[in-house]
């Protein structure tokens, strides 16, 4: 019952598999034993990953009561602690669709052509888009609530104009 | 109950009372008496061995004032009631006595050296209208007699009133020998003399006819214990002394033909003036029964009232003291002489301003010089050499400015004490010209900086009089400068009115129009019509002002090609709204203008439409609206919704008195006369309407006296109305601002209002202005208790929440605060602080160069000038910004960083290498 994991493995561009080997250390004998032992099909990896991607695109929505929680505290006045809280709010969403390509490249099956593609784990994906619109939201909510959206027409109104009027009366 | 303090806390950190430090240096207040009625008299009085010297003057304000002689100062004044006018006043020894009212009944005594009221008494009015009063004073027993047409009182501890048997027999002069008190009256259809003795202590009747008396005289004076007169069928000068029987011997002085005798308030010296037929006067003694004569002069020479003491028409009166002289003339001025000395002046037809206009200053010479183009190479270095020696006074004054903080204390405070600087704009635009036009046909420059007067001139009246109608402020001919045309009716003896322009340049006094070598002499104006002025007004934006004829004819001032053009351009689009005098009383009536070359060569008024009052009401005030920038156009909500404020720029008030003690209150469409906002609140008693109002962009606010509730448990009381107007509910707009008069759209108006109990009456009330109209505008009022109040904008918001909190929003964006009936009386608020303003007439205000300040001048008897911040100075540092502490901290870091830069990298240098 030598079964070993060769959790260097699962990472497909990982930096560390052409590091030499450390001194006195022959994989000959492990490498043997676990090339014995069946080693798990590549589809229960990729399931894994498959798993492990899904958990990785809810994490935003997950994080979601604890930033309420923190917006509710922050309070509605426009103060260097909520402006900071909101701006996180605001940012992260966009930052995090940005490098969504990238950080979904781990989870890529193994039979991925490009782990990089958009279309690599396209359910996860989407999931992920949605919980960060869902991230987005609530900033914005935060933002209208604090009175800092241009919603109302109160905040276009220092942009309106009037011309003269026709008729000129003198007193 | 518990929200009020709480209101109270939250309006205490908006609102910012004077400094201490600051008082007479952004305000000054000049305490003003008003010009003489009658001659001044001169009243000594021993004070810890001093003799102080006071000059009694009763004045055509209704005030009762002791002026100091040694500086002209006020020592005391009493300022009596509208309805309360003196009739007279007498002084003897450390008392003055006043007799005011209706019939001249109200006897007050005041204390000569501090003025403060010793009694106050009603006497019995006379049963005819007051035609004479006088006062004796009883010597020793403090007691005196007062007589009223035909009544003699006597006040003091045995109080009785003696009343004529026959109530026509009017006297006008009582005289106390000791023995007995004789009243003296002239008869009007008789020219009779008649006298009554009376018992002084118990007020029986010795006796009340003479005899011998002369059947008709002309006048009589008093003299001593004795009376003279001239009897115009003999010419002959009679004279008789008073004894308790009216049996004295008559005498008579026929040797020359006299014409009059005159008093000259020298009775106790026994001395009066005799006029003789020959163009002579004499100075007159009449002692022990004797009369001689002390002194002979000319009489017709000079006005008549060059006669010390008496007050007579000419309106230049005398009082002489020893060889001290006190001049008063007919332009209210007061001037105290000693030898041949001013020692000091007043002016007091201050007192009486009708008109009065801020003039901003031009920009200081050495900034305003703006010819740099076309000058030489060499010119320019010159010039900058020139320029380059005041580069040290200038780094010193930088620098001093850089470590003081803010700017120098001259440039905030405007040098108040030092009127002599020149006449240069300051940086903050708080030094400007008031241009002041009296009743009196006078014309002030008043420096706002310190009161001073910069000029004086004096109208020329033509030998009639003038009444200043309006003033307006333009554009002078130089560049910057602005120039006043006041605009005067003018009064000829002959009742003839004509229509003069005076242009004044603010800074010197002197005439613009007419070349003027001399600015000491009666300014000279130009006749612009021959005949009365219905109305004038300045045209939008131009330099031009119209006057309308009482033909209706409109002529340009000046009257040139340029201005002709522009009329012409304005005309079809220009409507004139005043009131027009009809059989029932003054209407307000709309004009448009029209030219038509068969009935006139000049542009007619023709009526558009008239305003329809509810009959029997009459039109008391149009009030004009403050023109200023409007800097928003709407009202944003807490929940960031907009109520479009109702711009109508065409809005004027007018202010009526109907029957049954109504009064209107109306705003009214100047072109088309439609009412956009009616009210109809009491009037105070049955007879007068006490409405004060002031209108600015969409925001009126009107004050009334609400005598008897109107409602089951309303209180009496002052009532403080805030009306704002919108061009409908949330979110609707109709551009009210742009919109023709005759558009549909333009009735749609919705008035929020709401209703306080304001603590005081007002006589005067209007709001601040600022250059851009940004910071928020106050009610700045006159109360009747002397004191300039400023209302703050928060307070007169009509959407202040009733019955209930306002909700966070709404606090956070509008400021709301729960409505309260009572406006809050915060001493704060008081912008005359301990000084008393008494009778306000009108406010007016200024910008400054500053949009958070506002400057606020007040005339009435008293002249107020002070500056407001409604929204607190935010466009200048604190006066304690530490400005050497900030520039400490940066430099102070940056040095930091300089010393920690290299030593930071220098460790991690270090890291690399050994970790």
């Amino acid at each position: 019952m030598s079964k070993g994991l060769e959790y260097s493995s699962l990472e497909s561009a990982s930096k560390w598999r052409n590091l030499p080997l450390p001194p006195g250390f022959s994989r000959s004998t492990s490498s043997k034993a676990s090339s014995k032992t069946s080693a798990p099909p590549p589809e229960a990896y990729n399931e894994i990953k498959e798993k492990r991607a899904l958990d990785f695109a809810i994490a935003p929505a997950k994080s979601l009561p604890m930033q309420a929680f923190m917006l509710y505290m922050s309070g509605s006045g426009v103060q260097i602690f909520s402006i900071g809280i909101v701006v996180m709010l605001l940012l992260s969403p966009f930052k995090n669709l940005a490098g969504m390509n990238d950080a979904f490249a781990q989870f890529a099956p193994s039979t991925a052509k490009n782990p990089k593609s958009f279309l690599t784990l396209p359910l996860q994906k989407l999931v992920y888009i949605v919980c960060n619109v869902v991230t987005l939201a609530v900033g914005l909510w935060k933002c209208r609530s604090m009175g800092l959206l241009p919603m109302g027409t109160g905040d276009w109104l220092a942009f309106e104009t009037r011309g003269i009027a026709p008729e000129t009366v003198l007193f | 109950m518990f929200l009020l303090p709480f209101a109270l806390l939250l309006c205490s950190t908006f609102s910012l009372a004077i400094h201490e430090s600051d008082v007479g240096v952004i305000d000054w207040h000049k305490k003003l008496i008003g010009a003489p009625l009658a001659a001044p008299v001169f009243h000594h009085s021993a004070k810890n061995g001093t003799i102080e010297s006071l000059l009694l003057v009763p004045t055509a304000s209704n005030v009762l004032a002791a002026l100091n002689t040694t500086d002209g100062s006020v020592a005391w004044r009493y300022v009596f009631e509208a309805d309360d006018d003196i009739a007279s006043f007498h002084a003897d020894g450390d008392v003055v006595v006043a007799l005011s009212g209706q019939g001249a009944s109200v006897l007050r005594s005041f204390e000569a050296s501090t003025g403060l009221i010793s009694f106050e008494k009603r006497l019995d009015a006379p049963t005819v209208g007051p035609q004479a009063v006088d006062v004796v004073f009883e010597p020793n027993t403090g007691a005196m007699f007062a007589l009223n047409t035909h009544l003699i009182s006597r006040i003091g501890e045995v109080q009785w009133t003696w009343d004529a048997p026959d109530k026509t027999q009017t006297y006008s002069k009582l005289v106390h020998t000791g023995a007995a008190l004789y009243g003296v009256g002239l008869s009007q259809q008789t020219a009779s003399l008649y006298l009554s003795a009376l018992n002084p202590v118990t007020g029986a009747q010795i006796h009340v006819s003479w005899k011998h008396l002369p059947p008709s005289v002309s006048a009589f004076v008093v003299a001593g214990d004795s009376i003279a007169w001239v009897d115009p069928a003999s010419q002959g000068l009679g004279w008789v002394r008073l004894e308790p029987g009216l049996k004295g011997h008559i005498r008579t002085e026929k040797t020359q033909k006299w014409l009059a005798v005159v008093d000259v308030d020298l009775r106790d010296s026994e001395l009066f003036v005799g006029v003789l037929a020959s163009g002579e006067a004499k100075v007159l003694r009449l002692h022990e029964g004797v009369v001689e004569a002390m002194h002979t002069f000319p009489a017709h020479d000079g006005p008549e009232a060059l006669f010390a003491g008496g007050p007579r028409q000419g309106g230049q009166t005398l009082a002489i003291d020893g060889m001290r002289l006190v001049i008063t003339t007919s332009t209210g001025a007061i001037q105290f002489w000693e030898q041949d000395q001013l020692v000091w002046g007043r002016e007091e037809s201050l007192a009486a301003i009708d008109r009065a206009a801020f003039v901003e200053l031009p920009l200081p010479e050495h900034v305003a010089r703006v010819n740099i183009e076309g000058e030489s190479f060499v010119s320019r270095l010159t010039r900058q050499i020139a320029d380059a020696k005041d580069f040290p006074a200038y780094a010193a004054a930088f620098a001093q400015r850089f470590i003081t903080g803010a700017a120098p204390p001259d440039e905030v405070v405007v040098s108040a004490h030092d009127h002599t600087a020149s006449l240069a704009r300051d940086a903050f635009g708080f030094k400007q010209v008031l241009v002041t036009a009296t009743a009196y046909g006078t014309i002030f420059g008043l420096d706002t900086a310190s009161g001073a007067v910069l000029w004086t001139r004096v109208l020329d009246a033509a030998g009639g009089t003038v009444k200043p109608v309006k003033i307006f402020v333009v554009d002078g001919h130089a560049d910057g400068k602005k120039d006043i045309v006041l605009i005067v009716q003018r009064k000829a003896q002959n009742t003839l009115v004509d229509t003069v322009v005076f242009r004044i340049d603010p800074l010197t006094g002197a005439s613009v129009d007419l070349a003027e070598a001399d600015t000491e002499r009666l300014l000279q104006g130009t006749v612009v019509l021959a005949g009365p002025l219905v109305e004038a007004f300045i045209l939008p934006e131009s330099d031009v002002v119209i006057l309308v004829d009482e033909f209706f004819q409109i002529n340009p001032y000046p009257n040139t090609e340029a201005s002709a053009t522009l009329l012409a351009h304005h005309a079809p689009n220009l409507y004139l709204p005043f009131t027009e005098s009809f059989a029932d009383g003054p209407r307000v009536v709309g004009h448009a203008l029209k030219f038509d070359p068969n009935l006139s060569d000049k542009y007619v008024a023709h009526r558009t439409w008239g305003l329809r009052l509810p009959p029997g009401e009459s039109v008391r005030q149009i009030i004009k609206p403050h023109v200023g920038p409007i800097a928003s156009l709407g009202k944003v909500l807490g929940n960031r919704t907009t109520l479009y404020k109702y711009l109508n720029p065409r809005m004027f008030v007018v202010l009526t008195k109907g029957e049954s003690s109504a009064c209107g209150v109306y705003v009214v469409d100047g072109a088309k006369g439609t009412m956009l906002y009616s009210a109809v609140v009491p009037g105070v008693g049955s007879t007068g309407c006490d409405v004060h109002a002031t209108l600015v962009e969409n925001w009126l606010v009107y004050h009334y006296y609400e005598g008897d509730g109107m409602r089951e448990g309303e209180t009496k009381g002052w009532r403080l109305v805030t009306v704002e107007l919108y061009e409908g509910g949330l979110d609707e707009k109709t551009q009210s601002s742009d919109m023709s008069a005759f558009s549909v759209e333009g009735m749609q108006v919705e008035a929020l209002e709401q209703s306080y109990i304001f603590a005081h009456g007002i006589t005067a009330i209007t709001t601040t202005s600022t250059k851009f109209g940004i910071t928020s505008k106050d009610i700045i009022v006159a109360t009747r208790n002397n004191k300039i109040h400023s209302i703050p904008r928060r307070i007169l918001n009509p959407r202040r929440p009733q019955g209930r909190k306002p909700t966070a929003e709404e606090q956070q964006e509008e400021q709301l605060i729960q409505y309260d009936v009572l406006i809050p009386e915060d001493p704060r608020r008081t912008i005359s602080h301990t000084y008393e303003v008494a009778q306000t007439r009108n406010i007016i205000t200024s910008p400054a160069l500053l949009e958070s300040t506002s400057l606020v001048f007040a005339y009435g008897l008293d002249l107020f000038f002070t500056r407001v911040a409604p929204s607190n100075t935010f466009d200048i540092l604190n006066k304690n910004f530490n400005k050497a502490q900030l520039v400490l901290t940066v430099s102070g870091l940056a040095l930091g960083i300089v010393i920690a830069k290299p030593m930071v990298r220098r460790k991690r240098l270090r890291e690399r290498w050994y970790n």
